[in-house]
């Protein structure tokens, strides 16, 4: 840690007690009855209906269903961008629900990584700038950051595009260099809405071979949220929504059988 | 999160917007520069005024006909004459009374006429009146007789045309002379030419032609002065002497002491300042508007950047810090900016002022000539230039930042 940063850059001690001192260690995610509803005019709608479940470290994981079922306001309640209506979140053994904005800020910094269908890249750096960006409010100085934004870059095989902006880039390329800034700080948890949803087939099965990569080398637990049954074949765990509820849940291979591919 | 990086990403921010980025530092850069450009040349004319008393010194005190200072020839009955002299000596703690004629005056000088003021008055005054006087050829004549002089470096050695040497003769055209219809002609001789010295209690010394009292007597043939210089002992016992006369004289005549003049002329310029700085205070109270909306703008339009940096945990205060971090920015770049035009203005300021304020005519013991301000920036006024706009600056940029730093991710994140 930094010098310049204030003192409550330093992890919460809830954060830190929990992801080190137990033995057995945690799912990396559980939920327990979620529900979440949001409020128009003067009108609730329910978005999620009462949902629980429990993701293992190092799964790969698919949540599908239709469009307005409720995935994606479950992937932002288990990203910690938002608070379920009741319920608890259990994210690498924290509960979030007693943790304030700081402490879901430095949760989503340390263990969490997003990918978005619309790559969410910030269009007036460059991609190495963007890779960055993360590792700016743990203040880390540049030249360590810059170094490891440019591994992560290569390993994604964009190292001779570093100095591009994101406009500058084909969507797949978008798309790596989104996933090199989620991977850059080394999270537990990577959570990805609809990543391959503005891909063709292609470059679509190159992302799912990243993703698969990263969870067979890293142990890294991946999170997918996708239409594309082809994606969903490829992970351990698939969970089905519907009108936010838990529709169908199946467990496609075991963890230890998996294999890349 | 370093500082450093902080502004790294607030000067990448501003200059991904160049065009906007300028215009908005430019309200800082006006508001900041005229304010500075007032307080340096008020400060300057301030310093300026005091030089101009320290000069004369502060213990002398001019007597005048209540026509006045500010009024040319017009007088109510009362006349100065050898009566008042002699009253004048007998007030304790006065040490040299020194009556004198004042006149307006044409030189002819390589056949174009000069303006001048010529003065008639006991010559050995001059180095007890005027602080460090000091003659560049001849010697003052102190023989009193009714042609020899000392004229003023400006009048001897005039812009264009010939220079007048030592010892040449001064042709003078004189007007303003009392129960004297026309112009009086009278010549004198250049006995002492004196060196360069500026105003002093805003007669302006190298325009002057100062002649023995006794030549003004034979050229006014009048009993009455124009004033009469008192001088004090020491500057402790000036107002002592003031309410004698005062109480001597009552409203006959008019009483001049360099205090008054000093906090009469301050009060002008005190004026002056609030006015011209209150149009400042506007400029640069438009330009924090400017900077509110201009980071308002930039908050919404950043709004999805926002959620970005939200979902890959950036702290609500470091994300107020980022956007407070642009608005000081574009007030550190506004005051530095400001300092450098305010400096410029403040010289353009100071020529206007000295035209204006400074010249009061005829009314002294010679004609003021307007002299150039110097503006004065002291070490406080350029830490202000400094920090005050980016302490504005910084305080318009705390609301919009505060909103970006509220923003919910999801939300966020949704906004096209």
């Amino acid at each position: 840690m930094d010098k310049m940063t204030s003192p409550t850059a330093r992890p919460p001690a809830a954060v830190v007690a929990k992801t080190t001192s137990l033995s057995a260690r945690p799912p990396a995610v559980q939920l327990i009855n979620i529900t979440k509803a949001y409020r128009v005019g003067h009108t609730d709608y329910p978005a999620l209906r009462g949902i629980s479940l429990k993701i293992d470290r190092g799964e790969f994981v698919s949540i599908m269903g239709p469009s307005g079922s409720g995935k994606s306001t479950l992937l932002n309640v288990i990203g910690a961008l938002d608070r379920p209506t009741s319920g608890k979140v259990i994210i690498d053994g924290v509960d979030i629900r007693k943790l304030g904005e700081d402490s879901l800020a430095l949760l989503r910094n340390r263990k969490l990584g997003f990918i978005y269908q619309s790559f969410n890249l910030i269009q007036r750096l460059t991609s190495i700038e963007n890779v960055e960006m993360p590792l700016i409010p743990r203040g880390m100085p540049e030249k360590i950051r810059r170094s490891k934004s440019l591994k992560m870059l290569s390993a994604v095989g964009l190292g001779n595009k570093a100095n591009k902006r994101p406009a500058e880039l084909s969507g797949g390329e978008q798309q790596r260099v989104a996933i090199a800034r989620a991977l850059v700080t080394a999270p537990a948890l990577i959570i990805a809405d609809e990543p391959t949803g503005n891909l063709d087939s292609k470059t679509t099965s190159e992302v799912v071979d990243q993703f698969v990569q990263v969870n067979k080398q890293f142990g890294t637990t991946v999170l997918v949220v996708t239409h594309n049954p082809d994606i969903a074949e490829r992970t351990h765990h698939v969970i089905t929504i519907r009108d936010g509820l838990i529709e169908k849940e199946q467990y496609l291979q075991r963890l230890d059988s998996y294999s890349l591919g | 999160m370093l500082i450093t990086d902080m502004f790294k990403l607030a000067a990448k921010a501003l200059l991904d917007r160049k065009m906007r980025s300028v215009l908005t530092i430019l309200g800082i850069t006006v508001g900041s520069a005229i304010i500075l450009a007032l307080i340096a040349s008020s400060a300057g004319l301030n310093a300026g005024i005091t030089a101009n008393i320290a000069k004369t010194g502060a213990n002398i005190l001019t007597i005048r006909n209540s026509g006045g200072f500010f009024s040319s020839g017009s007088s109510n009955t009362y006349q100065l004459s050898q009566t008042d002299v002699t009253y004048l000596k007998g007030i304790p703690n006065v040490v040299h009374v020194y009556p004198y004629y004042s006149f307006g005056a044409s030189i002819q000088s390589g056949g174009q006429a000069l303006s001048a003021t010529a003065i008639g008055i006991d010559l050995s005054s001059l180095p007890i009146l005027y602080n460090g006087i000091a003659v560049a050829e001849g010697a003052i004549p102190l023989t009193g007789d009714t042609t020899s002089a000392a004229i003023g470096w400006a009048t001897a050695n005039p812009v264009s045309g010939t220079a007048t040497g030592l010892h040449q003769l001064v042709s003078m055209s004189l007007t303003g002379i009392k129960g004297s219809k026309g112009a009086v002609s009278y010549a004198v001789l250049a006995q002492a030419i004196l060196a360069q010295y500026g105003t002093a209690l805003f007669a302006n010394i190298d325009d002057t032609v100062f002649m023995s009292f006794q030549a003004a007597t034979v050229i006014s043939r009048s009993p009455y002065f124009t004033g009469i210089y008192v001088v004090v002992d020491n500057d402790a016992d000036v107002a002592n002497v003031q309410t004698a006369l005062t109480t001597y004289y009552g409203t006959n005549v008019r009483v001049i002491s360099p205090g008054q003049i000093l906090s009469s002329l301050e009060g002008v310029t005190g004026q002056l300042t609030i006015f011209l700085g209150s149009i400042g205070a506007v400029a640069l109270f438009v330009a924090t508007i400017g900077i509110v909306n201009t980071m308002y703008v930039s908050v919404m339009e950043r709004t999805r950047e926002i959620g970005i940096l939200k979902a890959i945990g950036y702290r609500p205060k470091q994300i107020m810090g980022m956007f407070l971090s642009e608005a000081a920015l574009t007030g550190v770049v506004g005051g530095i900016t400001g300092l450098m035009l305010g400096y410029v203005l403040s010289f353009l300021m100071g020529g206007e002022l000295a035209g204006s304020t400074i010249s009061f005519g005829r009314g002294g013991p010679g004609g003021g000539g307007g002299a150039a301000i110097v503006p004065v920036f002291s070490t406080g006024l350029i830490i202000f230039a400094l920090t005050f706009p980016v302490i504005l600056a910084t305080a318009a940029g705390l609301y919009p930042a505060w909103r970006a730093s509220k923003l919910n991710p999801v939300v966020a994140l949704k906004y096209e």
